[in-house]
C-alpha cells in the first residue's frame, strides 16, 4: 500500500471494501477450481459467467481503493495468504455439488447485502459501481436458486444440513453484536452491521423457503472476530487454497 | 466406458424440459428466436439463457417454455418446435 495517511473514516471504508473485494476474488477462485464439476455445458457457461463477474467486480473494487493507496501490484500479486481478507466460509472447500451451490449462495447473498448498503453512497462513482455489481449479480441468484430448488427435491436433508452449516459460517462475517462498527460510526455506510446481518439472515430464510427447504443455523462462534479482516480465523487463507487461487509468475505478470 | 447419467442428480429433472429464447437488439427489430435452453425450472432456465445468449447486448430478452408453444401449422411428426 502506498504511503498515504488515512483518516479513521477512510480506514474503515478501505477495510470493509477490501474484505468484499477479497471475498469475491476467492469465490472466483473457487469457481475456477470447481468448474469441471458443472453438470452440463450450460453449467460451465453459468459458472464461467459468475467467475468472470467476480473477477471483474474484485478488480473494480480494488481500483476504487486506489485512492486510498492500494496499488494493483499489492491487490493482485504481492500479498501473502495472511493478508487476503476473504470470508472464513471460503477457507473450507466445498465437499459436493450441493455444498458448492449452498456455499456460493451464502457468500453471494452476504456480499449482495453489504454492497446494497453502498448503492446510495456519497461517492457517486462508487454508488454506481455498487449498483452495477447488484444488477450483474441477479442472474447468479437465479442460477443458485434454480439449483437449490432441484436439490430441495432430490436431497433435501443434505441441503438443509449444509445450509445450516454454511449459514452459520457466513454469519461470522458480520461479527459480534457488541463492539465497534467503524464504517457505520464514521458515516461510511447508512446501516449497521447488525441491521445488515439481520437482512442477510432474513433473505436467506425467505429465499430458502421459496426453494422448498428451511435454514436453521446454530449461533456462530465470533469471539475472536477481527474488524479489519472480518474474519474469525487468524491463520489467513489456507496455504493450499492460496496456492491454487493466487496469480502466478509475478515477474511475468507485472506490466 | 459409457457414463450412466442420473438425470435428476446431474441435470435436475427426469425428462428434459426446454425453453425457447427470444431477443431483439432494438425496438425497430423483430423479436427473434435465437435458441433454446434445457433446464428443470424457470430460475435455471433464466440463468442458463442469460449466460449462454448474452454475447451481445439485447434490448429485449425473454424465454418461453417450449411446452407453451402451440403450433398452428405443423402437427404430429411434422411439428418443428421440439417436443420430447
Amino acid at each position: 500500500m502506498a504511503n498515504i495517511q488515512l483518516s479513521p473514516a477512510e480506514q474503515a471504508r478501505y477495510d470493509e471494501i477490501l474484505c468484499i473485494a477479497d471475498t469475491k476474488l476467492v469465490l472466483a477462485g473457487w469457481h475456477m477450481i470447481t468448474l469441471p464439476n458443472g453438470r452440463a455445458i450450460a453449467d460451465w457457461n453459468a459458472v464461467c459467467g459468475m467467475l468472470q463477474s467476480h473477477y471483474g467486480h474484485a478488480r473494480a473494487l480494488y481500483g476504487a481503493l486506489s485512492k486510498f493507496g492500494l496499488t494493483r501490484a499489492e491487490a493482485e500479486w504481492n500479498r501473502s495468504a495472511m493478508q487476503i481478507r476473504s470470508a472464513d466460509l471460503l477457507d473450507r472447500p466445498p465437499a459436493s455439488w450441493c455444498d458448492l451451490i449452498v456455499s456460493t449462495y451464502m457468500v453471494e447473498r452476504a456480499i449482495a447485502t453489504m454492497v446494497s448498503a453502498y448503492e446510495k453512497d456519497a461517492d457517486a462513482a462508487f454508488a454506481g459501481l455498487a449498483e452495477k455489481i447488484s444488477a450483474e449479480t441477479q442472474f447468479h441468484f437465479s442460477y443458485l436458486k434454480g439449483w437449490m430448488k432441484v436439490l430441495a427435491t432430490s436431497q433435501r436433508e443434505e441441503l438443509e444440513r449444509l445450509a445450516a452449516l454454511r449459514t452459520k459460517a457466513m454469519l461470522q462475517w458480520w461479527g459480534p453484536e457488541e463492539g465497534e462498527d467503524a464504517p457505520f460510526a464514521h458515516g461510511q455506510r447508512p446501516l449497521t452491521r447488525m441491521q445488515l446481518r439481520a437482512a442477510f439472515l432474513s433473505d436467506v430464510q425467505r429465499e430458502a423457503a421459496a426453494c422448498g427447504f428451511s435454514v436453521r443455523p446454530d449461533a456462530p462462534s465470533i469471539g475472536s472476530w477481527n474488524q479489519q479482516t472480518m474474519r474469525v480465523s487468524r491463520d489467513g487463507l489456507p496455504p493450499r487454497l492460496f496456492e491454487q487461487i493466487r496469480f502466478k509468475n509475478i515477474e511475468l505478470a507485472m506490466p | 466406458m459409457t457414463k450412466t447419467i442420473d438425470r435428476v442428480a446431474e441435470l435436475g429433472s427426469d425428462e428434459p424440459i426446454y425453453y425457447e429464447v427470444f431477443a431483439r437488439q432494438d425496438s425497430r427489430m423483430p423479436l427473434t428466436h435465437i435458441g433454446s435452453v434445457e433446464a428443470p425450472n424457470v430460475e435455471l432456465a433464466k440463468a442458463r439463457a442469460w449466460f449462454v445468449y448474452t454475447e451481445q447486448k439485447w434490448r429485449e430478452f425473454c424465454i418461453v417454455p417450449t411446452s407453451a408453444v402451440v403450433s398452428l401449422t405443423e402437427t404430429g411428426d411434422r411439428k418443428k418446435i421440439k417436443e420430447v
